[in-house]
């Protein structure tokens, strides 16, 4: 393992806070009414949706660093322990008669927003993922993948089973409305309580990453070189688990970039962890900034006039580039 | 693998694809249940709510046999079996229901294959409607009233509609129209663009389409383009919103970001929440009437003293 100074730390992230910096001002000059600078009262709405599209693809970029490193599988995503399928369903449950009465019922005089419950769904998924996948404090990456896929399933089920039972209308706040995702209406007090929580989980991993170095190794030699292995991987798991509810609590799911980002990453900068996160954490932020001002230049009335859902175009923007990156590596081997 | 084994397995697989054939011109030609009703009878199922509504409109509700999962609770539906919606058909309900005639509304010519087999096989008759413009909804009607034997039925209600809609045109006509937006989904920005009867009765109500230059029928934006667009009403549909007050809040609460539109600053947004708002039904005349009480209140008859 290489020596990694504060120096270099610091350097790692101004590069990467100039990456992205960069990219956003870049962002803010295209809109559904063209290319080009906009003026004031457009320049608020550009700089929020780029600020989400940011903050969303930089947590799940992250998250997806630290959950490839721990379950030691490079086709790990940050919805792999039920976080997006939690979020979902609660969500969904959220838009019901049945919740407005429930709450009623409840006597809860402020309701909780949208968000907040499903922020709760995921915690709870992944709650129970952690709980039934733990066993005597040991976490072991098969028995966590297999739990949570099932518990995928299960929550896919139950979602369907409420959509059979309520006979919804597809449409308003209806079925498919979190399912699709979105950045465009974020709340500027739901994007900073999603920005502590990311911030958080963020740092914390940034703090370990010289340890998950070691995670992919076996127990024993992980355990011979010092690092508590299954101590790290609950730490990882819960702050990596935190920043993916956080973000899919205010955006719906966005595919691809918790699995992507970090192999570009690896491809650019190789696979130390403390070097990787902040990589991954910026290519992350940029290409959803990079998804979002497309999606907002296609919506304009002569080209396609409909917002395009975010998760698509981050599939055909990084998509492509990321086999550009990988049959460029090969053949430089 | 000896060649006699190789020969074995295909005899088996040869053996098993001609079994299965015959099953499956087996199971085509069982006897389904016999509709219950008298001889000749027409007895309509309906998987698309605004089909549903359009029967009753006709004054055919009595033939309403089977309704579909998403139709609300209402006169001429109320204790109706549910029989499915356009992802799923419960058939053995339906052969059960002795349903004779099955209401569609899928894109012309998009009827999934498995239906129209289906339905061929017990006999039952596929009426697909296409109701994305008012003209549209009375051909609906027409060939509804056609379907039951009871054509004058469809023609009245087609006359009965016009009325209602004439008598929303009369009431606004001379006054200006007000630029406005009709929002379908407030999460999402969905609009009604033009082209279709939601535009159609928006104007006939004396608005304007603020989403007209878009060109499509269902534009989804973002807030720069609703901001462009600098509606001066914008009405939101949300079917059922009284029983969901949390759905209609968080629109609320996306709408009043947006201060700088003029429907904002003059606190003209409104929330219809009636189930048939975004129903190519019947009840478009009533919609029509809640939009011209909307765009131009001075208009509304007040009880006398």
């Amino acid at each position: 393992m290489n020596r990694w100074s504060g120096e270099r730390l610091v350097v790692t992230l101004l590069a990467c806070a100039a990456a992205v910096a960069g990219a956003m001002l870049l962002c803010m000059a295209v809109g559904s009414k063209g290319a080009g600078w906009p003026r004031l009262e457009i320049r608020e709405f550009r700089l929020e949706s780029t600020l989400n599209a940011a903050l969303i693809g930089a947590a799940l970029a992250g998250a997806g660093v630290a959950y490839q490193a721990i379950l030691r599988n490079p086709l790990a995503d940050p919805y792999l322990l039920g976080v997006s399928s939690g979020a979902s369903l609660l969500a969904y449950a959220w838009t019901l008669p049945l919740f407005a009465t429930m709450v009623r019922g409840l006597g809860i005089l402020a309701p909780l927003s949208q968000q907040s419950f499903s922020f709760l769904g995921a915690l709870v998924a992944v709650g129970i993922v952690l709980g039934l996948a733990g066993r005597r404090g040991r976490l072991e990456p098969v028995t966590l993948l297999l739990v949570g896929v099932i518990l995928n399933a299960i929550n896919g089920s139950l979602y369907l089973l409420i959509n059979a039972l309520v006979e919804q209308m597809p449409g308003n706040g209806g079925p498919i409305g979190f399912l699709v995702g979105g950045i465009q209406m974020i709340t500027r007090q739901q994007r900073w309580a999603a920005f502590s929580l990311i911030a958080v989980g963020w740092i914390v991993l940034l703090q370990i990453s010289g340890q998950l170095n070691v995670a992919s190794l076996d127990d024993g030699e992980a355990e011979s070189l010092g690092v508590r292995i299954h101590r790290l991987r609950w730490i990882a798991l819960i702050a990596a688990s935190l920043m993916t509810a956080a973000a899919v609590a205010i955006s719906g799911p966005i595919g691809f970039v918790g699995l992507v980002c970090p192999h570009v990453g690896r491809l650019l900068v190789g696979t130390d962890q403390r070097r990787l996160l902040p990589v991954s954490t910026a290519i992350g932020a940029i290409l959803l900034m990079a998804a979002d001002a497309l999606s907002r230049y296609l919506s304009g009335e002569n080209l396609l006039a409909n917002l395009l859902p975010v998760g698509v175009l981050t599939g055909l923007l990084g998509g492509p580039f990321f086999l550009w990156l990988l049959f460029r590596a090969r053949r430089s081997d | 693998m000896g060649q006699p084994r190789i020969l074995g397995l295909a005899a088996v697989a040869v053996l098993a694809l001609v079994v299965g054939l015959l099953v499956g011109q087996w199971d085509r030609k069982l006897p389904h249940p016999v509709p219950a009703g008298a001889a000749g009878e027409v007895r309509i199922a309906s998987i698309t709510p605004a089909g549903t509504d359009l029967v009753i409109g006709i004054g055919a509700a009595d033939r309403l046999v089977g309704v579909s999962d998403f139709d609300e609770d209402r006169d001429g539906t109320t204790g109706k079996p549910r029989i499915g919606d356009y992802q799923s058909i419960n058939w053995e309900k339906l052969a059960g229901l002795g349903a004779n005639v099955l209401l569609l509304q899928y894109a012309q010519d998009r009827v999934p294959d498995y239906i129209q087999q289906k339905c061929a096989d017990m006999g039952i008759k596929i009426v697909n409607l296409k109701l994305d413009t008012i003209d549209e909804i009375d051909q609906g009607m027409l060939t509804l009233g056609d379907a039951i034997g009871r054509p004058e039925q469809g023609r009245n209600a087609v006359a009965a509609l016009r009325a209602k809609l004439d008598a929303v045109r009369a009431r606004v006509a001379g006054r200006p129209r007000v630029r406005t937006l009709i929002v379908t989904d407030d999460l999402n920005f969905a609009l009604a663009g033009p082209g279709e009867f939601l535009d159609e009765i928006l104007q006939i109500a004396g608005g304007e389409n603020a989403a007209k230059s878009l060109g499509k029928p269902y534009p989804q934006v973002d807030r720069e383009m609703i901001l462009s667009m600098a509606p001066d009403v914008v009405i939101r549909l949300v079917p059922d919103g009284d029983k969901k007050p949390q759905v209609v809040r968080q629109g609320d609460q996306i709408w009043n970001t947006l201060t700088d539109l003029p429907a904002v600053k003059n606190h003209r947004v409104y929330v219809l929440t009636e189930w048939y708002g975004e129903l190519p039904s019947f009840r478009i005349g009533d919609l029509a009437g809640k939009f011209a009480d909307i765009l131009h209140p001075e208009t509304v008859e007040r009880p006398h003293q």
